[in-house]
Order: C-alpha cells, then sequence, then structure tokens
C-alpha cells in the first residue's frame, strides 16, 4: 500500500524538474546576456568611465544631468512624443480596428497593410520618411502640385515643426499596433452582448461610450503602455531623421543616451542617463497600469 | 401585448443552406408559444429572424398586425432573454435592468422607479448594486428577465434561457418564467431543445426539425396526437415505443400481428381512423406511450407477453424494460422512413432492437417488481395506439 502511494509522488517530484531543466539554459542565457550586463553597466553610472579610467564619483553625473539645459530640453521633447504618442496612437488605433472589424472584401489585407510598419525597420523607414519630408522631397512636391505651396516646410530642419513630423512618423509606425491590440479586445466582447445592445435599442455613441469603451479596457491598459514604452524610448526614428536637431529640437532622452556615450565618449554619463531613463519608464508604466487596472476594477 | 405572425418565413444562407423554410406560425396576443427541436433544426434561427438579429430571406413576419421585415431589433418593441443571459459585465444588476430604459431615453427617476418594481417582481431588489459576476446562475437569470421586462415589450422572445442552470434549479425557474409571463400576459416565444420545458411551459407547441415546422399545437394535442414519428419520437420521456405490426382483417375485426402475438382492434378503432383500411394486409408501425402499457394489465385491455429485461425504480413510478418477440422498426425502410421525418427517429428507433426482438419500455407501479428474465403479460390500451405510415412516417388517421 505504502509502495502504491510513495510511488506516483516519487515519479510527479521527478517530473516536475523537466520543466525547470528545460528553462534552465534559456534562463541562464537570459540572465548572463540581459540582466547582468545591464547590471554591471548600471553600475558605471557613479563613476567617470570615458572608455580608458573609471573613477567612483558617487552622483556627481546625475547632479550634472539634472544641471545639463539639453538633458531637461530632452526631457520635455520625451515627455512630449510620448504623451501625443499615447493619445493618438490609441484613437486611432481604436477608430481603425472598429472600422475593419465589420465584414467587408479587402479586411484582411488593409489590416495588414496597417500593421506593417510596426514590422518593419523602424530606422530603415525613418530613413525613408528623412527623404519624403526634405523640402525637395516627395511630400513638398505633392503639396507644390496641389497649389498648396503655402504648407510647403522645411519639416525637418524647423525647430517648431520637427518634433511634430518624428511624431507623425511615430504614430505612423505604431497606431498598426494598437489596432491589433484593440482588434483583440473588441473580437473578445461576446456577440451575445452585440445582440443584447440592439435588442435594447442603443445608438452607436451609447453602444461605444456604454458597453464597448469598459469592455475594452483590459485591452486599453495594454496598448496606452506599450505605446507609452516606445513613447519614451523613441529613438532609430529621431537618429534617421534629424540626429537630435536643428539645435537639439528634437533631442531625447534616448537619443542623448546614444550622443553621450557613443559620440563623446562620456560612457559613466551616458549610463546615467540610460538608467535615469529606464527608471522613468519603469515608474510611468507601472503609475498607468495601476492607474487604468484600478480605472478596469470600478468598470 | 401583440399577436405575431409568421408567413412563409425562411432563411438561406449564402452557401445554399437552408437553415428555416416556408415557416407559418400564428401566435395569439398572450400566447407561450414553445418552438422545440433538435439542434440545427432552425428554431433558434426563426427565433432570432423574429429579434430582428437575423435578416429574414422570404416570408413576412407582422407584430401586432405591423410588417416588422425591416425594422431595427431596437424599434420592434421586443425583448428578447438569451442563453448565456448577455449580462453587460461591467454594469451592476441595476444598470444592467435599466440599460434599455436609458437607450430608450427615459428620464432618470423614472427608470429608477421602474427598475426598483421590475426587481421585487423578480425578488432581486437586494442585489441591484452587484456586479454579474457576484451572482448566481439562477440570480443572473432573473437579472436578464428583469431586462427584458422592465422595457415592458409587446412579446417576449427566450432563447434556451434555463439551459445553463442545473437540474433544480431549472424547474423552479421553469414556474417562474411560466407565472411571470401568465401575470404580464405578454406574448412569448421560448426556444428549447427540452421536450419536457417545452410540455411545461408552453401554451402552444411547435415543434421543428430541420428547418421544417413538424407540427403546432397544444401540448395536450401534439403529445396525444402526433403528426409524424419525429413528433411522436421526440416528445415524451421516455419515449414512444414503436414497432412494427402487420394489419390484417379477420370478418368484421382489425388484427395486428405482432410477431407471433396478435391484438384485436376494436370496432371505434376504424371509425376513429379509416384511413388505416389503406393499410390492410400490409405493415404498419404501431406506436405505443410507455403510460398505455400496464402491469397488471386491466380488465379490459388487450394483452401482450413479453420477458423482463430490468427495470428503473423512479419513487414515484417503476420505467420496466422488457422485450416482445416482433419485427422491430430498425428494419431499412422503416429507418429511411423515419431518417425523412427525423434524424432523431432512427437512433430512438433503433436503440434496444435487435433481430427479431423489439425493446419496449411500460411505465408501472413502483410496487411491482417483476424479475429480470420472468415473462410478464402488459396490458395495452388498444384505444390509445398511434398509427404510423411505413413510407412516409405519418400519423395514420
Amino acid at each position: 500500500m505504502v509502495d502504491q502511494v510513495s510511488g506516483p509522488r516519487g515519479r510527479g517530484r521527478s517530473l516536475n524538474k523537466v520543466p525547470w531543466l528545460i528553462a534552465l539554459p534559456a534562463v541562464a542565457a537570459l540572465i548572463g546576456l540581459r540582466f547582468l550586463p545591464s547590471i554591471v553597466g548600471g553600475t558605471f553610472a557613479f563613476t567617470d568611465w570615458n572608455g580608458a579610467d573609471a573613477n567612483w564619483i558617487g552622483f556627481d553625473n546625475f547632479f550634472a544631468i539634472f544641471r545639463d539645459p539639453t538633458t531637461s530640453n530632452a526631457l520635455v521633447h520625451t515627455f512630449q512624443l510620448a504623451g501625443l504618442l499615447v493619445v493618438i496612437c490609441n484613437v486611432l488605433g481604436l477608430m481603425l480596428a472598429m472600422s475593419l472589424r465589420t465584414a467587408f472584401k479587402t479586411r484582411n489585407l488593409m489590416r495588414a497593410m496597417f500593421f506593417l510598419p510596426f514590422a518593419l525597420s523602424h530606422l530603415a523607414t525613418g530613413y525613408i520618411w528623412q527623404y519624403i519630408f526634405q523640402y525637395s522631397g516627395p511630400l513638398n512636391r505633392i503639396l507644390g502640385a496641389a497649389g498648396l505651396e503655402s504648407w510647403q516646410l522645411v519639416w525637418l530642419a524647423d525647430p517648431n515643426w520637427a518634433i511634430y513630423t518624428i511624431l507623425v512618423v511615430l504614430v505612423w509606425q505604431y497606431t498598426g499596433l494598437t489596432m491589433v491590440i484593440y482588434l483583440a479586445g473588441l473580437e473578445g466582447i461576446p456577440d451575445e452582448l452585440h445582440d443584447a445592445v440592439a435588442m435594447d435599442g442603443a445608438s452607436p455613441w451609447l453602444k461605444f461610450r456604454k458597453v464597448t469603451l469598459p469592455l475594452l479596457a483590459p485591452a486599453i491598459t495594454v496598448s496606452a503602455t506599450l505605446t507609452l514604452i516606445y513613447g519614451l524610448g523613441a529613438f532609430d526614428q529621431v537618429l534617421s531623421m534629424t540626429g537630435g536637431g536643428p539645435v537639439n529640437a528634437t533631442e531625447t532622452l534616448a537619443t542623448q543616451v546614444w550622443q553621450n556615450t557613443f559620440v563623446y565618449g562620456r560612457f559613466g554619463y551616458g549610463s546615467a542617463l540610460a538608467l535615469i531613463l529606464t527608471g522613468l519608464v519603469a515608474i510611468l508604466s507601472i503609475a498607468q497600469v495601476s492607474l487604468l487596472r484600478y480605472q478596469e476594477t470600478r468598470l | 401585448m401583440a399577436s405575431i405572425h409568421l408567413k412563409n418565413v425562411g432563411k438561406r444562407y449564402p452557401d445554399g443552406n437552408r437553415a428555416v423554410i416556408d415557416l407559418n406560425l400564428d401566435i395569439a396576443d398572450g400566447d407561450f408559444m414553445v418552438l422545440v427541436g433538435p439542434s440545427g433544426c432552425g428554431k433558434t434561427t426563426a427565433l432570432r429572424m423574429v429579434a430582428g438579429l437575423e435578416e429574414i430571406s422570404e416570408g413576412e413576419i407582422h407584430l401586432g398586425g405591423e410588417l416588422i421585415n425591416d425594422v431595427e431589433p431596437g424599434k420592434r418593441d421586443i425583448a428578447m432573454v438569451f442563453q448565456n443571459y448577455a449580462l453587460y459585465p461591467h454594469m451592476s444588476v441595476f444598470e444592467n435592468i435599466a440599460f434599455p430604459l436609458l437607450s430608450q431615453g427615459v428620464p432618470r427617476a423614472e427608470r429608477r422607479d421602474r427598475v426598483e418594481r421590475t426587481a421585487a417582481v423578480l425578488g432581486i431588489s437586494d442585489m441591484l448594486d452587484r456586479k454579474p459576476r457576484t451572482l448566481s446562475g439562477g440570480q443572473r437569470q432573473r437579472v436578464a428577465m428583469g431586462r427584458a421586462i422592465v422595457r415592458e415589450p409587446q412579446a417576449f422572445l427566450m432563447d434556451e434561457p434555463l439551459s445553463n442552470l442545473d437540474a433544480k434549479l431549472r424547474v423552479q425557474m421553469r414556474s417562474e418564467i411560466s407565472r411571470i409571463q401568465a401575470e404580464l400576459g405578454i406574448t412569448t416565444i421560448y426556444v428549447t431543445h427540452d421536450q419536457v420545458e417545452a410540455m411545461t411551459m408552453g401554451t402552444r407547441i411547435a415543434v421543428m426539425r430541420k428547418g421544417v415546422l413538424q407540427q403546432e399545437g397544444s401540448p395536450e394535442v401534439i403529445y396525444g396526437q402526433p403528426a409524424n414519428l419525429f413528433v411522436a419520437a421526440f416528445i415524451g420521456s421516455p419515449g414512444m415505443n414503436f414497432v412494427t405490426a402487420e394489419l390484417s382483417r379477420r370478418g368484421d375485426d382489425l388484427v395486428l400481428g405482432i410477431g407471433p402475438q396478435e391484438l384485436v382492434l376494436p370496432p371505434k378503432t376504424l371509425a376513429q381512423r379509416p384511413a388505416l383500411l389503406e393499410h390492410e394486409s400490409g405493415s404498419i408501425v404501431i406506436g405505443i406511450r410507455p403510460e398505455h402499457l400496464s402491469l397488471p394489465p386491466t380488465d379490459n385491455s388487450a394483452k401482450l407477453k413479453a420477458t423482463v429485461e430490468r427495470s428503473e425504480m423512479l419513487g414515484a413510478e417503476r420505467l420496466l424494460h422488457v422485450s416482445i418477440s416482433a419485427k422491430p422498426v430498425s428494419a431499412d425502410e422503416i429507418m429511411e422512413a423515419a431518417e425523412e421525418v427525423s434524424a432523431a427517429a432512427p437512433a430512438m428507433l433503433q436503440d434496444g432492437s435487435k433481430g427479431d426482438e423489439v425493446a419496449l419500455i411500460a411505465r408501472i407501479d413502483p410496487s411491482i417488481v417483476p424479475q429480470p428474465g420472468s415473462t410478464v403479460e402488459l396490458g395495452v390500451g388498444l384505444d390509445r395506439l398511434h398509427f404510423f405510415d411505413l413510407e412516409s412516417g405519418r400519423a395514420v388517421l
């Protein structure tokens, strides 16, 4: 009797180890190649490492960062891009998802087309957009041909417009992602609820406000958080389109990290900036998720 | 409150599949009409067409005399209770019940008043602030009913609303829904695959199969005078017993040959069913409800010898499973005929019939305990026999 009981139990224990053993190489690689270098890299934030010498200087890099007006500017641009990206991407993504949920012939093709920008290389498409936005580029030529010469701008060289030009590209790139998330959210709303709303005679606006939007709350949380993270970390598009210019008008925290670290060779300073950016992304994302989750539970 | 008329209503899908074929139903004001049939028989599609949730391919639907084919669901003044309740999960019970009123632009104070009155009728006044996820199945069912009732619509549509409840609650809710419907007097179409629900709730029943209406009538008519093999087999639990018999005339009497045994039909049988003459000297299917086989036989009943197989004690009654030597109804020709009438009938007919043995079920007194293997004489209520044509499966009347 005892043997019969202990037998299966023993097998169960040995079986439980198998998933861990299978996962072990991947977990080790993740820790060794991803987390450990990040932690070690983080410690450089407290040094004046310039590629050769590294001396422990405590929080001096952080004090320097907060005194640097370029960094303050970059912080403002980062918030500007992230905030607008979250709002515009999610509104457009939701509108697209709702439009592309209805059955029509080219629906899947349209969905693929809108999602494609997210799947393409951000850096490569950034260079294409840089060409499009040049003063003699296709956009101004089209505006000229349409008789809208007054609308022609030096999009990427105008300090007032450059940041919004980059925002357009970011929106183009990430709206497809939010569309997919909202499509999944919309698919998750049971058909019976749509039928119930139809039977209850709700207007399209009442249906959207009182039923669709509240039931999309989990999708909104995911989509808003992802777009916030992408907005705060905007780098590829900025680097390829303006490089942070003109006159630092499009500098973001991410481009500052790159510039200080790899252009100026200030590895310690760059690490401190990267640490601040990481902390900022983490804090804002967690705060946003907590807020949206709280809203979800209230719904 | 209003009458509902379906005139030659059909539903054809783009792939050519026809879910409902030429459906004609007249549902009087205040009627409780139950659409019953197996899965895929078209009953839910028919209901959804009345609701406006499904486009009508052909025919006309009238509500209170008005043609509503092209009227939007929300403007038909019809309320629907769904199989999975379809409660809005993020809204409280109050908000769920109030939502149709909000959609209609009913003022806030009147909304509150009507919701509270409806909740009182359904006994859910103490749960108005709760979310659906915190409610039991029965409570959700009541909320779904509340959402339908609060509108005071012209008609209720109910799509298998009890199918997610456990057996005990289902019985309770059955009478609850019947009570509310009777009190409000609102014309109701109720869809179910459960024939017990149909029999107990409906003032009228429409039996459907493969998109075609098989028979429509009161529960008594549907049970007592089934129009064909399908209706006979589908309605009743346990189902009707079927056996093939040879019909012949001996003098003035009609005689049914069931295997080696004979039953002499009383003269009034022929008077009641003159069409039996057309089957003289031929095979016919006879149907016997379990309650019309008695043990011991009553004095004036005909007798049929049978071998006891087993019995099931149900408390108030006992189901006696017996076998008789006779031609099973599972022969190819009757299976094909039954298939024409019903998808369910062949399986039901085939069940228990092997070789030249036919299985029958009798509903008897629970105090009688026949031994398995023993031979018993069952009384047969000859005036309660049903006759079906072997070819078409239609009742011989």
